[in-house]
């Protein structure tokens, strides 16, 4: 009893604290990686307080582990909450597309006019005829 | 173009085929894209009756539409009006 108990709350912690770093971004996943990396090539003896949380996770639950906090949360983590963190202020009007520029178009010789690509700028359109 | 780096220019060419808006864009020297809107689609879409005329989407998403030529000058006004 008094060896699972603490032994319990250790795995919450570094758990917890693996899935935070591995929503922080590419750090955490690399942490993540490392750590995996580093259990599978030290943890054949007793390497779990050397290196905390991801050695107990990986050993204990192989499955678990990896699946819902690498792919899963690192994954979706990866993209989008350094982007948020970093700058989030170029991210905003580069996806604001207005109403008025929602369509796309041939153009002449070929290619496709994307109105989506003229967002973030005012946009003329001149219209002519060959006459 | 002149005002180039301050806003996208588009040409949005009408009643004629690929052919004919290209001799019109070579006869020209028009550097930039042009649409080829023969359907009139992009006209409608701008509620656009009639050429020459220009549709000024500013960043806020509006739109200024002005019914035949303008010069230099006035385009000049619109673009940074539109910034």
């Amino acid at each position: 009893m008094t060896f699972k108990g603490p032994g319990a709350v250790t795995t919450f912690r570094a758990v917890r604290t693996t899935r935070r770093h591995a929503v922080s971004g590419a750090i955490g996943a690399a942490v993540l990686l490392l750590a995996a990396t580093a259990c599978g090539s030290e943890s054949n003896d007793s390497t779990t307080e050397s290196l905390p949380g991801a050695v107990v996770e990986a050993t204990t639950g192989p499955t678990e582990a990896p699946i819902t906090s690498a792919p899963t949360t690192a994954g979706t983590g990866d993209t989008s909450p350094p982007a948020v963190d970093a700058d989030p202020a170029p991210a905003q009007p580069a996806v604001f597309v207005p109403e008025a520029l929602q369509f796309t178009a041939p153009l002449v010789g070929g290619g496709t006019f994307d109105g989506a690509a003229a967002a973030g700028k005012p946009t003329v359109f001149w219209f002519w005829a060959p006459t | 173009m002149q005002f180039q780096d301050q806003a996208n220019f588009y040409g949005v060419a009408w009643t004629g085929s690929d052919d004919s808006f290209q001799g019109f864009i070579d006869k020209h020297g028009l550097t930039f894209p042009q649409i080829s809107d023969d359907p009139g689609d992009v006209f409608d879409r701008f509620d656009v009756s009639y050429q020459p005329a220009f549709a000024i989407v500013n960043t806020d998403g509006s739109t200024e539409l002005v019914l035949g030529a303008i010069d230099d000058q006035l385009l000049g006004q619109i673009i940074s009006e539109a910034t």
